[in-house]
């Protein structure tokens, strides 16, 4: 394949692109959706390239992006801020800054189209069921930043990404359908929830009660810093296990408890609500950053099932490789965009 | 506007234009994205003539001379040719064309909303809320009709982001993770039979 086609997903907290490698093997790049602002002092620049740091430079205004915005966080706490183009999965509309970063990472990561048939598919998410905003407008600024770049470019939910990445199916009869289920992603900012057959969105919905809100919500009840719990629930959270005997791996718990029970409870009067039928049970397939700790998917299952919910559940799976699934179902919708776009040029 | 209805008791999916009608569900084809243009989907039509599907309100000539009006200064927008000031004009002249033709967009919404509320009873997906004040609905048509022109949406931002961008440089690198994908192959060839 000639074309540049990209996957990429502009997360709260990271920023990813997958492409094709050779044979069966995929392209990921991941930078950290953060960055900081230096102060302007002489040799500023000298001091960004001997230290290896990723900046962007406008005019005399200077800024850190990716990992390296954290450890100059870091390493001057309470002078400079940590902050991030993205909030609870949409713009920061407090960021004025953010066009500037975003449109500088996603250059940098798929650069400039060069052919017809170049084409990049993004993700959004779907509309929220616990607050009155729309993404219309994080729509067509994501579209813009790649458009302007020359790409084709595809937007579509985020769970549907996952639907497109792990291939869930639904048996009706004898016959099997793929790409058929319901595809969870939790994220960062938010969780992502589309129902979909044979590929095409029937039910979809988001939540912002995600993988920020459980951070905040355990600093606020146990007194420890963001950055704290944030680490505990990244390195030691089991939710298999009781977590009895520390505060913040309990109040974690919790939370990761509250909120699977909130989101079923959401999409399921969200599947009511437009009157979607199906007689078969719905196969689950789970992704995301949030649904990275150890034990999420039993603890997913134990609650799932004794809901009462409007539809049956078949199989829950978790990704085999959460972190990277929403951008890996982008990039396969990027390539049958591509192939079709090659397809009809080509038959004029 | 194209505002269809499925008027059976089933779904009804349209798979030229990539869409699913929920049972008796209304929506407007111009404010969705579509697989391609609703006029030229012959399944479409089909639905529509076996009265699967029934057209609710479909745009007068009149109204698409005033569209075709607004696509030419969408155009202008795309040439790069205005600064913002001559974009605000454009959005105000639009407004006042809009507001010229109210009576009679009115009478149309009118029309709709009688079809519509025949067959949509206690439907909460639908695109057009029954029983606004007049005046009300007259604003949210107006509303609409400026908000949802993705493209022009996205030209603006186009040129928002680059000239936000002109003077900026980086030296951004990333570190290529490369992960095997065993089932993409097999996925691709079912997933591409599908969409």
């Amino acid at each position: 394949m000639s074309n540049k086609v990209y996957g990429t997903d502009v997360g709260t907290m990271f920023f990813q692109t997958a492409t094709k490698g050779t044979e069966d093997k995929l392209v990921i790049k991941t930078t950290r959706n953060a960055f900081v602002e230096v102060a302007d002092i002489d040799d500023i620049e000298d001091t960004l390239r001997q230290n290896g740091w990723q900046y962007v430079k406008d005019g005399d205004r200077y800024f850190v992006i990716g990992e390296d915005s954290l450890r100059v966080a870091k390493m001057f706490p309470g002078q400079v801020e940590l902050r991030r183009p993205l909030q609870d999965g949409v713009l920061n509309k407090s960021e004025d800054m953010k066009m500037l970063v975003l449109a500088e990472l996603i250059e940098s990561s798929v650069g400039k189209s060069t052919e017809k048939g170049d084409v990049v598919c993004t993700c959004v998410s779907s509309e929220a069921v616990d607050e009155a905003t729309t993404s219309t407008f994080h729509k067509a600024r994501l579209e813009a930043m790649f458009s302007r770049l020359g790409y084709d470019v595809v937007v579509i939910e985020e769970g549907l990404a996952v639907i497109f990445a792990e291939n869930p199916t639904i048996t009706e009869g004898e016959k099997t359908y793929n790409f058929s289920g319901i595809g969870i992603s939790f994220g960062a900012g938010r969780i992502n929830c589309v129902l979909a057959y044979k590929g095409m969105p029937i039910v979809g919905m988001s939540s912002m009660n995600s993988g920020d809100w459980i951070d905040e919500t355990v600093s606020s009840e146990t007194g420890k810093p963001i950055s704290q719990v944030t680490s505990m629930k990244e390195t030691k959270l089991d939710l298999g296990k009781d977590n009895y005997d520390d505060e913040v791996l309990f109040a974690l718990t919790a939370c990761y408890k509250a909120m699977i029970s909130s989101v079923i409870k959401k999409f399921s009067k969200k599947f009511v609500e437009v009157k979607s039928e199906f007689d078969v049970p719905l196969d689950i397939v789970i992704a995301g950053g949030t649904s990275m700790p150890k034990g999420f998917c039993e603890v997913f299952e134990n609650i799932v099932r004794d809901l009462e919910l409007p539809f049956e559940i078949g199989n829950i799976k978790k990704s085999s490789d959460p972190r990277n699934s929403v951008v890996k179902g982008c990039l396969r919708r990027a390539i049958i965009a591509n192939k079709k776009i090659l397809k009809e040029s080509n038959t004029g | 506007m194209f505002l269809v209805a499925n008027t059976t008791k089933k779904a009804v999916i349209v798979k030229e234009l990539n869409l699913h009608l929920g049972v008796k569900q209304a929506i407007d084809l111009h404010k969705v994205n579509l697989a391609i243009a609703p006029e030229k989907s012959g399944e479409l039509r089909g639905y529509i003539s076996s009265g699967a599907i029934k057209v609710l309100k479909q745009d007068s000539k009149k109204s698409k001379k005033l569209k075709e009006s607004k696509k030419i200064v969408n155009n202008t927008i795309v040439n790069n040719t205005i600064d913002q000031e001559e974009l605000a004009r454009n959005i105000a002249a639009i407004v006042k064309q809009e507001v010229s033709n109210q009576n009679k967009d009115n009478r149309e919404i009118m029309e709709a909303l009688s079809g519509l509320s025949s067959l949509v009873k206690n439907q909460k997906s639908t695109v057009i809320v029954q029983g606004q004040a007049q005046g009300e609905v007259i604003t949210k048509k107006k509303r609409e009709k400026l908000d949802l022109d993705d493209e022009t949406l996205v030209q603006i931002h186009k040129r928002s982001v680059d000239s936000m961008t002109e003077k900026a440089e980086g030296n951004l690198e990333y570190e290529d993770q490369e992960i095997t994908d065993d089932t993409m192959e097999d996925d691709m060839s079912l997933l591409e039979d599908l969409l």
